[in-house]
Parts: C-alpha cells; sequence; structure tokens
C-alpha cells in the first residue's frame, strides 16, 4: 500500500474506525519509519480527542471521586497484606538468617508502612480539601441567613419607631387633654369622607395641640391631609400635616392657633405632599370651636 | 501527570476535577446513562493513575489519551450492554466543584471546537458525529445515512481534515 494511500487511512485511524486489515497496514507503514504519518496521525488524534470538548461536562466528579475513593482506600489494605507475607518470609529468614534477616525484615516493613502512610495522607489531604469546601458551602448558605435575618432587624426597627411615635403623639395627647385650658374642637365629616371624624385640642398654657382622627380614607401617594385654623383675623392659616395609613385612625401635633386671635374654624384638607401654605384640595372635615 | 505517577492522591483529585465530567460525557453520549457513564469515567482516571509512569507525552496530550480511552471502554460497555439486553436509563446529575482556571481554559477550547463543529458543512458533521459517538463501522455509517460507502468516507475525511486545521492548524491534505 502506499504513502498517499496510508495517508487517507490516518483520519479514520484516529477515529479507530480502520478494518483489520487497514489497521496491518498501517502499522507496517509505521514500522518502515514513515517521518510524515506519525505526526499527521497525532494531530488527528488531537483533533479528534478536542471534540469532546464541545460537549457539556457531566456534573458527576463527586461521584467519580468517590469511586476512585473506594478504589484508593483497596489498595491499603492490599499493602498491609503485602507487608504481613513479607514480614511472615522475612521471619523465616530470621530463623536461617539471624540478625540480617531481622534487619530485612524491619526495613520491609518500614517502607510499607511509609507507603501506607503516604497513601492515608493522600486520602487524608484529599478529604480535608472536601470538607473545606463544604464547610465553605454551609458559610454561604449561613451568610445568606444572616443577610435576610439583618432585613427583617430593620423591618422590626422601623416598625418599633413608628410605634414609638404613635405612642408619643398619644402622650402628648394625653397632656393636652390633661390641660386647665383644654379647648376641643369636633370636626365633622363633609362628602369626600362622609363616614371620617375628628378632634382637634387646643391648650394655649402649653402651646400645644393634637388632632385625632377616625375613619379617614389612607392617604393617596404624593398627597398628605393638612390641618387649618381659620381666624377672623388671618383667614386660613396652617396648622400641621398628617398622613393615615391603612388603619384610619391617626393622632398627630399641630401647632397651636395664632395667639390672640379669634378662631372662627378648624378644617382638614387633603393637599399635595409638603402641604401648602393656603388651601387647594377637597375638605374633608370641619367644625367650629364649642363656645363658638 | 508526574504527580499521579508519584502516587499523589491530590493529583487524581485534579485529574477528576479537570477531566471527569467531560470523559463521563463523553461516555453518557455512548452509553446513556449517567451510571453507566460515571464507571467508565472512574475506569479511565484510575487506568490513568496505574499507568501514568508508562504515559508517553509525545504520543499526545493526557486529554486526548483519557478521551480514546473513554471511547474505547465506552463501546466496549455498550456491546456488553446489547449482549445483556440492559435497557437506558437516564439519572440526575449532581453538582460539581469547579477549577476556575481550568473552567476558563476549557470554556475557551469548547468554544473553539464548537466553532469548528459549526463550519462543517451538516452532511459531514452528521458522518463525523456518527464515527465519534457510535461503535459504527465505515460501511455501518454509510448504510445508516443512506448514502454510498465512498461518499460516507468522504464526508468523515473532509470533516476530520477541516477540524484539524480548525484546531490543530494542521497541513491541508491533497
Amino acid at each position: 500500500m502506499t504513502h498517499a494511500e496510508i495517508k487517507d487511512f490516518l483520519a479514520f485511524a484516529a477515529l479507530d474506525r480502520l478494518t483489520p486489515d487497514e489497521i496491518h497496514a498501517l502499522e507496517a507503514h509505521l514500522r518502515e519509519g514513515c517521518a510524515e504519518c506519525p505526526a499527521d496521525l497525532a494531530e488527528y488524534r488531537e483533533a479528534v480527542g478536542s471534540i469532546a470538548f464541545a460537549l457539556e461536562p457531566a456534573a458527576t466528579e463527586d461521584r467519580i471521586w468517590n469511586s476512585l475513593q473506594s478504589r484508593l482506600a483497596a489498595t491499603v489494605p492490599q499493602a498491609v497484606r503485602g507487608t504481613s507475607g513479607s514480614q511472615m518470609r522475612e521471619a523465616g529468614g530470621r530463623r536461617a538468617s539471624g540478625r540480617i534477616g531481622m534487619w530485612r525484615a524491619a526495613t520491609a516493613a518500614a517502607a510499607a508502612a511509609a507507603i501506607v502512610l503516604a497513601v492515608y495522607a493522600g486520602v487524608l489531604t484529599s478529604q480535608v480539601h472536601r470538607i473545606a469546601g463544604a464547610y465553605q458551602q454551609e458559610f454561604v448558605v449561613i451568610a445568606g441567613q444572616v443577610t435576610g435575618m439583618r432585613g427583617q432587624l430593620d423591618s422590626a426597627r422601623a416598625q418599633v419607631a413608628t410605634l414609638e411615635g404613635v405612642l408619643n403623639d398619644r402622650h402628648r395627647l394625653d397632656r393636652v387633654l390633661l390641660s386647665p385650658d383644654l379647648r376641643l374642637i369636633r370636626l365633622d365629616p363633609l362628602p369626600p369622607a362622609p363616614q371620617a371624624s375628628a378632634l382637634v385640642a387646643i391648650s394655649e398654657a402649653r402651646h400645644a395641640a393634637m388632632i385625632q382622627a377616625l375613619k379617614l380614607p389612607p392617604t393617596p401617594a404624593g398627597k398628605t391631609y393638612e390641618l387649618w385654623w381659620i381666624t377672623r383675623q388671618s383667614g386660613p392659616v396652617k396648622a400641621g400635616l398628617f398622613t393615615v395609613a391603612k388603619e384610619n385612625t391617626v393622632i398627630a401635633p399641630a401647632s397651636p392657633p395664632p395667639a390672640g386671635e379669634h378662631l372662627q374654624l378648624s378644617a382638614v384638607t387633603l393637599e399635595p405632599a409638603g402641604g401648602v401654605s393656603k388651601p387647594t384640595g377637597s375638605m374633608y372635615l370641619k367644625g367650629a370651636p364649642a363656645y363658638e | 501527570m508526574v504527580a499521579i505517577a508519584a502516587g499523589d492522591p491530590e493529583a487524581l483529585r485534579t485529574l477528576n476535577s479537570r477531566y471527569g465530567g467531560m470523559l463521563a460525557a463523553v461516555a453518557k453520549r455512548f452509553l446513556g446513562n449517567d451510571s453507566d457513564a460515571e464507571e467508565v469515567a472512574a475506569d479511565v482516571l484510575w487506568q490513568a493513575w496505574r499507568e501514568a509512569r508508562s504515559f508517553d507525552p509525545a504520543r499526545g496530550s493526557v486529554a486526548v489519551w483519557m478521551i480514546t480511552l473513554a471511547r474505547s471502554r465506552s463501546i466496549d460497555r455498550l456491546r456488553a450492554i446489547r449482549s445483556r439486553g440492559r435497557t437506558r436509563a437516564e439519572e440526575p446529575a449532581a453538582e460539581a466543584a469547579p477549577d476556575p482556571a481550568y473552567e476558563m481554559d476549557r470554556n475557551q477550547r469548547a468554544h473553539s471546537v464548537r466553532r469548528a463543529l459549526t463550519e462543517l458543512d451538516s452532511n459531514e458533521r452528521t458522518a463525523l458525529e456518527l464515527a465519534y459517538f457510535s461503535d459504527l463501522s465505515q460501511t455501518e455509517i454509510a448504510d445508516q445515512l443512506q448514502i454510498p460507502l465512498g461518499t460516507a468516507k468522504t464526508r468523515i475525511r473532509s470533516a476530520m481534515i477541516k477540524l484539524r486545521k480548525a484546531l490543530i492548524g494542521g497541513r491541508e491534505q491533497p
């Protein structure tokens, strides 16, 4: 068979797809010392081997490693058995040859022990790596849990801060309600909130005012409720801002009415967030001081 | 391989982490199930462990040597399975720990091979895949593709020449 014909075989040889006759012809050609074909065949084999890289690797290394570890471990008893046999043989030699035999046995035992220790050391090292990897994965999981718990803690802190604010407002309302100069204004509902009501408590001595509103609709996004004093001298005067959440009940502080002015009315309107200096939105509640 | 030849189990572990998944993937293409594929991969790695001293780098890379072993063992096992009449079964796969440096190199090589395979004519690619991932003879490949034997040979050879040129930079053959 000619060199050119053999060259045609090389690709198939790399794929192990030659017939027995072709294999014999190729082997004979290579034995003759062809300088070109061995290198070509090696390159074809490299190309064939590379095809495997196009496959997505199977995620099975752990199970393969378990199998390999079992085989590694199985080599240790063999070494031990080999050592025992060697020791027995050397023991017989010791009786025949005296101290020389004893030293041979000791040397063989030491060598076998060294092999066993080396294998065990390797196995232990690999186990330490695996355990370290497992701990690392566990650490990542725990770190994720800690992050989640921090989020829950932040949320709980925010709730506590909200409740503390509500409690403080209740205490302030109580102080105003207990003031000897207490003035109360009941605010009645208007069409935008027919179920709503509110009570405004004013203490000029404490220079404080509070509003407790019930059943007001939750504040829409971008809006705020605004409390007003309406005096004969100044007209509507901004008293304070508050928002209503889902529970529809709110206690909020306000500025007291302008000193020395005759308070005619108090009202609540819905205004753009941040409030306005004069009412522009719908009026939800309105009332006059009792003495009026 | 030097470390394996010296009996270092950690080197065997590294070899497994680098090539175990790929060897199992090759075997699975032949055998169709994870369990047999893992056994083949373990057998090949064990053989590499036992025969590392006799490995000749001049004959090719370690990867190609082991892939060749994996194909050969897969074909043997496939024939044994067929003779026992066993059926193929899919099994779930477990997770593997990556080696970042090797993963990068492997991904680059995978990209090159996939590109080279994509650039083949579809008929050539089909013929090459049959030749690579089956135990069919050239005649059986021709029968399966329903083409003359000469055409099958031409397609496989042409595909191999192109693949070799793309991946190794080999000489264009007449």
